[in-house]
């Protein structure tokens, strides 16, 4: 089993965190005679966080913490960061450049970007597939998928 | 019974309700042949779809989806070695050996054979059971709901991975999340930070999207797959013949009746299923010591168990609205997202639906088994699909699904957003269904413990005072403390050695 007790620290300190944050931003919600109010159900879950959370930082404290822990190599990392920062970006662009335009430029930087090499197959698919899933949303779904806005 | 049955069936016989059944089974059977896809991100992938259409019709064709996801994952172990789901993991140990001699069809077809006696056991199971159990919870009140819902969750979490406290975390995470947005008992904003776009909450489709199918293909980025490594040959002899059939038959009961059995307890699924049937099989079948080296009851015995324990895991689901995994995870809400609430309600306020998917679920299994036997045929194509061109494919599909539910791209960068908190997940050994059924029980919690304190002055002793609320916190205890206890001994154990 691949040791992850420095990432489990560190993600027991972000829940203990996280359910402070939450309890505390409870706490100034309005509070009810009767019956639960806005903040109780809240700092209940909030509780319950803190105390796993607390939990699990604790036992990977006891358990002692290994001097490196190869618990994500750089390069993975840094083609994660790539992929999800395009994601991102092919979203935001969809809004002003629409779908139709968007889409294959992505699907083909993603075909590319997982390694598919064969440049043609792989430009013919990002086009045909945008051209399907157009299609079968608007057509048979008829969902607007976004538009390219000239103004 | 009967004459409900017959509507149910009268109702799937509608030419688009069949067709999408039809559909859902031939995705589910893609889904689950290809390495890396999983049932689930089949039925999530089809949300979008199912969104759009009558709500039985939405259930029989993820219903489809689930089945034909069992299924399929046998295809991809009998011709890759590498299980589709991981309830095909056990098909694989006699499949790609009886691969290795050229009789992959028949493996195959006696794949095929197995999960449709397997789908027909568990389907006669859900249909003499659920209604019964589904009686039994009508008696339940908002304090025994409550302590459902917290039975649910710890079941799930205790589990759906190797450390227990990571699920209980994941679990609590998803009830936090769900506290986002507008609060249900007095409309008060909660955690909106002043933004318009979370007054709603965070959706569930988008978290749905995010934590299953984008954490799926963000995890490949770092190491992209490998084509499939396919072993070329003729695939021929699909159907078995009446000798085979009777060879494997023990197989087939004994498979189908302990994953009937595991399905229905929670917290289990076709995976355990699975080996559990491979295992009884090879101690007391006459061919026990041959099993490994491509035996056809070493096929039949799991597929038979992880179909049989479809029907069982829809069980609790559709009685108590509480899943027993993953798949029925992301099934309950699907189900919640097309606007049926699973529980003894269903059964009281709209029995229709409820037959016409038991009706839905007889006729998938026969669907299935032509699908099944054509698989034979079609499989080694889809298998050739480069897994390299489909991971940029399902991220646009979870794109557009996201944006489909309120046509907003805030929903797109939640479920982009939750497919990077569900990457890590996975990464650092949480399990992702507590997180998503945390979000779908949440308000379901909430609003039952509102009601719980309501009706007893803000006693809380009344979740130990109602007898089924007390039991479902006990099993909850238990639930979590066994698991704690034979891991603790196991150490112990392994220390003194």
């Amino acid at each position: 089993m691949k040791n992850t007790r420095r990432a489990d620290l560190v993600m027991g300190l972000l829940f203990v965190f996280l359910a402070i944050f939450w309890f505390v931003e409870a706490q100034s919600m309005v509070q009810v005679d009767a019956g639960l109010g806005p903040g109780d159900y809240p700092k209940v879950v909030a509780a319950g966080l803190f105390f796993f959370g607390l939990l699990l930082t604790i036992s990977s404290l006891l358990a002692g913490l290994p001097k490196k822990e190869g618990v994500m190599d750089r390069k993975a990392a840094l083609r994660l960061i790539v992929f999800v920062a395009a994601t991102i970006a092919y979203v935001q662009l969809m809004k002003p450049l629409g779908f139709v335009l968007t889409t294959p430029f992505y699907l083909f930087f993603g075909i590319w970007f997982f390694g598919y090499r064969k440049y043609v197959i792989a430009a013919v698919c990002s086009v045909g597939m945008t051209a399907a899933i157009h299609v079968v949303f608007r057509m048979i779904f008829q969902v607007m998928l976004p538009e390219l806005r000239l103004l | 019974m009967l004459e409900m049955l017959a509507y149910g069936f009268a109702d799937c016989f509608r030419p688009a309700v069949f067709v999408l059944m039809f559909f859902g089974t031939f995705v589910g059977v893609i889904i689950g042949a290809l390495p890396g896809m999983t049932g689930s991100m089949g039925i999530i992938l089809l949300l979008p779809l199912a969104y759009h259409l009558e709500p039985h019709t939405a259930l029989i064709m993820l219903s489809g989806v689930f089945c034909g996801s069992m299924m399929g994952g046998s295809v991809a172990a009998i011709l890759l070695s590498t299980p589709g789901t991981p309830s095909a993991g056990a098909t694989m140990l006699d499949g790609y050996p009886l691969c290795q001699q050229g009789r992959a069809g028949k493996a195959i077809g006696i794949a095929t054979v197995a999960s449709f006696c397997g789908g027909m056991v568990s389907t006669t199971c859900l249909i003499l059971i659920a209604p019964q159990l589904a009686k039994i919870a009508l008696q339940f009140r908002a304090a025994d709901y409550f302590s459902l819902s917290i039975f649910g969750l710890a079941v799930i979490a205790s589990a759906s991975g190797r450390n227990i406290l990571k699920g209980l975390i994941a679990g609590c995470f998803g009830l936090l999340v769900s506290t986002v947005g507008i609060d249900v008992i007095l409309g008060t904003p909660r955690y909106t930070f002043g933004n318009y776009y979370l007054m709603g909450g965070l959706g569930l489709l988008p978290v749905l999207i995010g934590a299953f199918a984008m954490a799926q293909v963000f995890s490949e980025v770092g190491n992209p797959p490998r084509e499939a490594d396919l072993i070329e040959q003729k695939i021929t002899d699909v159907l078995p013949t009446w000798i085979e059939i009777k060879g494997i038959a023990l197989s087939m009961v004994v498979g189908s009746l302990i994953g009937v059995f595991i399905g229905i307890v929670p917290g289990t699924g076709g995976g355990v299923a699975c080996f559990m049937a491979y295992n009884v099989m090879q101690k007391f079948s006459k061919n026990g010591d041959r099993f490994g080296s491509g035996v056809l009851e070493g096929v039949a015995a799991p597929e038979s168990a992880n179909n049989g324990s479809t029907g069982g895991d829809m069980i609790p689901m559709l009685t108590l609205g509480v899943p027993g995994d993953s798949i029925t995870a992301v099934m309950l809400g699907a189900l919640t997202l097309i606007g049926i609430r699973p529980g003894p309600l269903l059964f009281t306020e709209t029995p229709r639906i409820v037959y016409a998917i038991f009706a839905g679920w007889i006729l998938i299994q026969f669907v299935m088994l032509g699908l099944g036997f054509l698989s034979a045929k079609f499989a080694p194509y889809v298998l050739r699909i480069s897994p390299r061109m489909l991971l940029p494919l399902v991220s646009v599909f979870c794109i557009v699904g996201a944006y489909t539910l309120s046509n907003s791209l805030f929903d797109v960068l939640v479920a982009v957003v939750f497919g990077v908190i569900g990457f890590f997940m996975r990464k650092y050994g949480y399990p992702v269904a507590p997180l998503v059924l945390g979000v779908i029980l949440g308000p379901m919690a909430e609003s039952n413990l509102n009601r719980a304190m309501l009706n007893s002055n803000n006693d809380v002793m009344v979740l130990l005072q109602r007898p089924f609320s007390a039991v479902f916190l006990i099993l909850s205890v238990i639930s979590i403390a066994v698991p704690v206890i034979n891991s603790y001994r196991a150490k112990r154990r392994l220390a003194t050695r």
